[in-house]
């Protein structure tokens, strides 16, 4: 993973953190009042973690290296959800929340740094990641949130999306806390969905093992 | 540039999708009815255990022998208000210490309600708008931030053995939590003085996520989460503050206190503001700016802010309005809405 994608992500995530602390302090109201801090901190470490990667030789568990770099600022987010009145295992169930936004962005950082071993698997999962990572919830956002904000109605399609991407897309999972009127109405059945997020980021780790794996052993 | 594009949009989209403005809310039911006890020290502290509603936290401190009837509130429900008290269970007692000769007795419900007095305002005061005060969050302060910084350079340093970084990381991430959740979200509480010149009735509000405990009525949103009294003995009165029992999550309260009426007038303000906004009989709104104690109204200015949507939500026409804003400070602000000006 790129020093410059590494240091983007965690400016971003420490900027969404801070925000609202500066805003304070020059008497300004906050940007994400009553948002989950954890979520957005650990939202730009979601969408970068699975990046496709390619080039370098990287030293082993190379895959930890995005986890390693988000962990203190989620770990900071947390400590001010909970010191703002968010319940540990409550409600809304913030450390499940961050605790299943881990673990996902630790399995797509696995299977990209899996699948940069061998050619065919880098594209294999450079497509997966572009359909499913930022695709998916750029197709929500636009189908569903957009229109769903605008007090429109979903047609067939529109509704599909709405209820696929929460499931597929860490980034469009994650819009359920990192929102102040949808976080503090999580429940733990909510918190369910992280397994699903989660066992998407899981196929998309197997499917680049079993590909590099396969493209090595074919090679003479 | 992929990855960058996509957070880009991410960002852009969270920060377009969290509201900044406090809104409004419609009055609510009364969540604070008053019961009568009689005390026999020596007590230091009583609790009344009102089940999922919540419980009276009272720092009574009568000494051997002392003895005192109190109206001690309570947060219970009562969906019919105080006509529909007698079928409310009285919630349980203990205090300390046990094993004293101190005592603690109900009495019954307290016949004359305050809440009943308030219910016989003017119902178009009753139901003024209340302000819902900015969701309260901790902040990120100076160490955290210096800490953060720390823990990026560090691991930048480790980068090349992942196990390690990870280790190091997240003990780190340790500190912050541990550093972060010891700071309480600021006590932010926005205060309205509600006068009606036409009835000559007046009261005040104080809204926020703690309030102090008010005189009169006590509103919750939502209307059923569990609230803990936390107060003390005065002489016979009682004083503290009311807060959700478990964690502050998004529970508004807003405390409601009979005032007399100030008079208002074109001639001199009753306290200084910071913003006057003034509403004609014919509807037409105009700012004033700054009022300041002993002066007539000043002029229309055009280049002042339009008072806040909240204030100015629900209120009836036909009638001459003063909007104004008493202080804006870091705790909180006061703002007096006199109808009939």
């Amino acid at each position: 993973m790129g020093g410059t994608a590494i240091a983007f992500a965690w400016a971003l995530s420490l900027a969404f953190v801070a925000l609202d602390g500066g805003l304070a302090l020059a008497g300004k109201p906050p940007a994400f009042d009553g948002a989950s801090r954890a979520g957005l901190a650990l939202l730009p470490w979601l969408v970068v973690a699975g990046m496709p990667r390619r080039g370098r030789e990287q030293p082993r568990f190379a895959g930890l290296v995005p986890l390693a770099f988000a962990l203190p600022t989620v770990g900071l987010g947390l400590g001010l959800d909970v010191a703002s009145g968010a319940s540990v295992t409550g409600a809304p169930p913030v450390l499940w929340f961050t605790l299943g936004g881990l673990a996902t962005l630790l399995a797509w950082s696995l299977a990209a740094e899996r699948a940069r071993q061998a050619p065919r698997a880098a594209l294999v999962h450079a497509v997966t990641w572009l359909a499913v990572v930022p695709g998916f919830a750029a197709l929500w956002c636009a189908l569903a949130w957009a229109p769903r904000g605008g007090g429109g109605e979903l047609d067939g399609g529109a509704q599909w999306i709405e209820t696929l991407a929460p499931l597929a897309s860490p980034c469009a999972w994650s819009f359920h806390w990192t929102r102040a009127e949808q976080f503090a109405e999580l429940t733990s059945a909510d918190a369910s969905r992280s397994f699903v997020v989660l066992g998407v980021g899981v196929l998309a780790w197997a499917q680049a093992s079993w590909l590099a794996a396969r493209e090595r052993g074919a090679r003479p | 540039m992929i990855a960058a594009l996509a957070m880009a949009f991410v960002a852009s989209i969270v920060a377009a999708s969290n509201g900044t403005e406090p809104g409004a809310r419609v009055a609510g039911d009364n969540r604070m009815f008053f019961a009568d006890v009689r005390f026999r020290g020596p007590l230091d502290v009583v609790w009344f255990d009102c089940g999922d509603d919540g419980e009276t936290r009272l720092a009574v401190r009568l000494v051997a022998g002392e003895e005192r009837t109190l109206s001690v509130p309570l947060p219970v429900n009562s969906p019919l208000g105080a006509e529909s008290l007698a079928s409310v269970p009285l919630p349980s007692l203990r205090w300390e210490p046990e094993d004293g000769a101190g005592a603690a007795a109900w009495l019954g419900w307290t016949a004359d309600q305050p809440a009943a007095r308030f219910a016989r305002f003017s119902p178009a005061l009753r139901a003024r708008s209340r302000p819902v005060a900015p969701q309260a969050a901790a902040q990120l302060g100076t160490p955290e931030f210096a800490l953060a910084i720390a823990c990026f350079l560090a691991t930048c340093a480790l980068r090349r053995r992942p196990w390690v970084a990870l280790v190091v990381a997240g003990a780190m991430a340790g500190g912050l939590f541990a550093l972060a959740v010891r700071r309480g979200p600021p006590d932010f509480v926005v205060r309205v003085h509600e006068i009606d010149i036409g009835v000559a009735q007046a009261y005040a509000v104080e809204t926020g996520r703690t309030v102090a405990l008010p005189s009169d009525a006590l509103e919750v949103a939502p209307v059923h989460a569990a609230l803990v009294f936390e107060l003390e003995r005065v002489g016979d009165a009682l004083h503290g503050r009311i807060e959700p029992r478990d964690g502050a999550g998004s529970v508004q309260l807003a405390g409601l206190s009979i005032e007399p009426v100030v008079r208002w007038n074109r001639a001199a303000p009753a306290e200084s503001l910071g913003d006057a906004w003034v509403r004609s009989p014919s509807g037409r709104w105009t700012a004033h700016g700054e009022w300041v104690a002993g002066r007539p109204l000043g002029p229309t200015q055009i280049d002042r802010p339009p008072p806040p949507g909240w204030l100015v939500a629900g209120l009836a026409p036909g009638r001459g309005v003063l909007l104004g804003r008493l202080r804006e400070a870091g705790e909180g602000a006061t703002f007096v809405r006199v109808v009939g000006f």
